[in-house]
């Protein structure tokens, strides 16, 4: 029997940060401190499961991690943590960052958080100002991520040189910043699983998809 | 009191051995596990005999095996590794409120890989040996109360002498599993058994002896080749890549344990012979149990002096003193005395 990989690697060449998989994550700031009722859905529309949210400033933590998949029932008998008996409780604290992704599963998923009053606070499906969407790639070629306003930002993820790649751990996130006036800048060159950051300064949702 | 003399001679030998070749050609491969530091090893191995014209010869009071050669098919070798779960690296980005630390993705899940390393045919062996021709007295349990005259003319439909060879095989090499040891003592059980009558059975016992490995095929072989090819076929090329560069490491210990080296030959008799003692469990079937499961010939005691017939019993008369002489080159005289 030979080594197995993880066949979601291969299998997604695209993403949207509006309906996130495991090529794709947001990572978001509390504005304002409080307990927050977090919704995860599938394909934008059916309704996974609820988690509740604290943000203290005052707590050491510096960021939480919320794995959507785990929330999926077709998708948790392959996660490294137990499901959820209840909604789970997670906390955040300092300047309350919480990172969404999504480390299986065959759907795409996205996620919202609602304050005390009922108000809608967050949705993965419309990032804003401040927040940050993380691209990691796997299998080489041409790549564009699109936002709401038609700006490209084009990636290439390059082959192999002479059979060989550089060492995962030595590689820096490649950054790059998307304002009124597009992507900047507007072209990366990546190796497979090399992160793009993509700070996000006016409302987007992003689209990425094999060119 | 009379004596008897039963001479044997070479050629008589030489037709025995025919049979005694047949059956292990029949032998199922011999087949047991091993654990080489971190790695579990799974190895089977076959014989097909093919020993030539008259390969036994009588000099210095002892019977000669000459060159039996060997062919070593099958000859498998699964080697088992676990590899661990393999995720990318921890990375952390700048964000506008400070840095966050990205979750790692599972590359690869926790495998158990087996890596089959299949080298039948490739190489061959020799066997050279002197035994003496030793008579041991085989009086069955199940004879019971029955006289001379009725145990000769009683089957044997008895599991004894199955047992006492499954009992010998196990107790010589205890690796082999229990079913391996049950087919390859049936295998022999058939030369032996017959009526329940007392039996002297002359076999060969092992005064020196020699096993060989000879390559014969081609062992241009790099077996960590194989090895890794093994663990990666089913990756796309981008990702094999990766894990070449991140198993490395797991490559380099799985040499060190196996002992590789360039040259195959080498790298198989030390395996044999140290690691996974499979060199002594050669020498052991060879030199020791095989005769001791197929007596050269069998001489009932009482002696039937003259065989039953019109209407008469057989005449039995009792041995004592059973000397063996080997007359090189042309007999082995069997004398005994009657009484």
């Amino acid at each position: 029997m030979s080594l197995l990989m993880n066949q979601n690697l291969v299998k997604y060449t695209g993403v949207s940060t509006a309906n996130m998989n495991i090529l794709c994550m947001v990572v978001h700031a509390m504005a304002a401190e409080g307990v927050y009722t977090g919704k995860v859905y599938a394909d934008g529309t059916s309704l996974l499961g609820t988690f509740n949210l604290t943000y203290d400033a005052a707590n050491p933590a510096k960021q939480v991690q919320i794995d959507l998949s785990s929330f999926d029932s077709f998708t948790q008998v392959n996660l490294r943590e137990k499901p959820f008996d209840m909604p789970p409780q997670f906390v955040t604290g300092q300047t309350g960052l919480v990172v969404f992704f999504v480390s299986g599963g065959q759907r795409n998923l996205s996620a919202t958080l609602t304050d005390s009053k009922g108000q809608t606070t967050f949705d993965t499906r419309s990032l804003d100002n401040g927040d940050t969407a993380i691209f990691r790639l796997f299998m080489p070629g041409n790549y564009s991520i699109e936002d709401t306003a038609g700006q490209i930002l084009n990636i290439t993820v390059s082959a192999p040189v002479d059979g060989k790649y550089p060492s995962l751990a030595s590689q820096d996130p490649v950054l790059v910043d998307l304002d009124a006036t597009g992507f900047i800048p507007d072209v990366a060159n990546v190796n497979p699983l090399q992160i793009i950051a993509v700070s996000i300064k006016v409302p987007a949702t992003l689209n990425l998809a094999q060119s | 009191m009379s004596t008897v003399n039963i001479a044997v001679n070479a050629n008589t030998l030489n037709k025995i051995w025919e049979d005694i070749e047949a059956k292990i050609n029949a032998m199922p491969p011999l087949a047991a596990s091993k654990t080489l530091g971190p790695f579990g090893i799974d190895f089977a191995i076959g014989f097909r005999v093919s020993s030539g014209t008259n390969p036994i010869t009588l000099a210095n009071n002892n019977v000669t095996i000459n060159n039996l050669e060997f062919t070593y098919t099958p000859l498998k070798l699964t080697l088992s590794v676990i590899i661990k779960e393999i995720d990318t690296p921890t990375v952390c980005v700048w964000t506008p409120f400070g840095q966050a630390c990205l979750p790692s993705i599972k590359l690869f899940p926790e495998t158990t890989v087996s890596v089959p390393i299949d080298l039948s045919g490739i190489f061959a062996g020799s066997f050279s040996g002197q035994f003496s021709l030793t008579p041991v007295k085989q009086v069955l349990a199940a004879k019971g109360a029955l006289t001379a005259h009725q145990a000769t003319l009683t089957a044997d439909t008895s599991d004894e002498i199955l047992n006492d060879f499954k009992n010998l095989i196990s107790t010589k090499i205890p690796i082999l599993p229990g079913v391996l040891v049950d087919d390859i003592a049936k295998v022999f059980v058939a030369g032996v058994k017959g009526n329940l009558a007392d039996k002297w059975l002359f076999h060969l016992k092992d005064v020196d002896s020699n096993l060989q490995l000879i390559d014969i095929g081609d062992t241009a072989l790099n077996i960590m080749d194989i090895i890794a090819n093994e663990i990666l076929s089913f990756l796309p090329a981008p990702a094999r890549i990766l894990a070449e560069d991140i198993l490395q490491p797991l490559f380099k210990s799985i040499a060190a344990a196996l002992d590789i080296e360039n040259d195959v030959l080498t790298w198989l008799e030390r395996l044999f012979q140290s690691s996974l003692g499979i060199g002594n469990m050669l020498e052991t079937f060879f030199g020791n149990l095989i005769f001791q499961m197929w007596p050269v010939f069998k001489i009932e005691d009482p002696y039937p002096m003259i065989a039953a017939g019109n209407g008469l019993i057989a005449v039995l008369v009792p041995m004592e003193n059973i000397v063996v002489n080997v007359n090189a080159p042309q007999e082995i005289v069997v004398s005994a005395d009657l009484f």
